[in-house]
């Protein structure tokens, strides 16, 4: 069964996740589900050795690269 | 008085509260989230318009409800700093505009390379006051 997190898109980028499904796939699956407001991430197959953290992990890594992103077009 | 409601869960190690962009910019929630992420995982929704969800939860495998307050505290301090942050950047938006403005309107333009060595091939040594003269080339040598 895998870890489903919904990722609001106004506080989410699309991009990053992307980004941070990209980073992780070494060790889990990621598939990205985009719908208008949400993101929805499901996440399976995730490797032992992070299977405790990896679902958080790839949240922050989503956050901090949306933070990044956003930033840098912030005039 | 209004307090803020703090959620704690502690088998899963977080501490969850809602802020309202009305009173802190999404801008400073991610400022504060940006100085957190290093220290505990972070997740951010949003149960209604204008309303931001925060959860902490801890990185460590145990925790005490006193330490989830501890960075619930923090975080909201640190949310305060970056309002503050955020309306000062704001305030003198215009005041920093028109000072680079002026800075770089202000100065001389930048000499190429090449412009300087065509200047110094240019340049007539023999008629500079202060160069020394060497006895071969003098006229009575």
């Amino acid at each position: 069964m895998p870890d489903t997190v919904r990722f609001h898109r106004s506080l989410y980028d699309v991009d990053a996740l992307e980004a941070a499904a990209e980073a992780y796939r070494p060790l889990a699956t990621i598939t990205l589900h985009v719908s208008e407001h949400d993101v929805r991430a499901e996440i399976d197959d995730i490797d032992e050795r992070v299977v405790d953290r990896l679902v958080d992990a790839f949240c922050n890594h989503a956050l901090f690269t949306t933070i990044g992103q956003r930033r840098q077009v912030t005039p | 008085m209004s307090t803020v409601d703090l959620s704690y869960e502690l088998e899963d190690r977080s501490v969850s509260f809602t802020v309202s962009e009305e009173l802190y910019p999404l801008a400073a929630i991610y400022g504060a989230a940006y100085l957190f992420v290093d220290r505990t995982w972070v997740f951010l929704d949003r149960p209604a318009d204008k309303q931001v969800a925060v959860r902490l939860r801890a990185k460590e495998s145990e925790t005490t409800e006193e330490a989830l307050d501890a960075m619930a505290g923090e975080f909201a301090n640190e949310l305060l700093n970056q309002v503050l942050r955020h309306r000062i950047g704001e305030s003198t938006r215009d005041l920093r505009a028109y000072t680079m403005g002026r800075a770089f309107a202000g100065s001389a333009p930048r000499a190429s390379i090449d412009a300087l060595l065509a200047e110094l091939d240019a340049e007539e040594l023999e008629e500079d006051d202060l160069e020394i003269q060497v006895p071969w080339e003098s006229p009575g040598a």
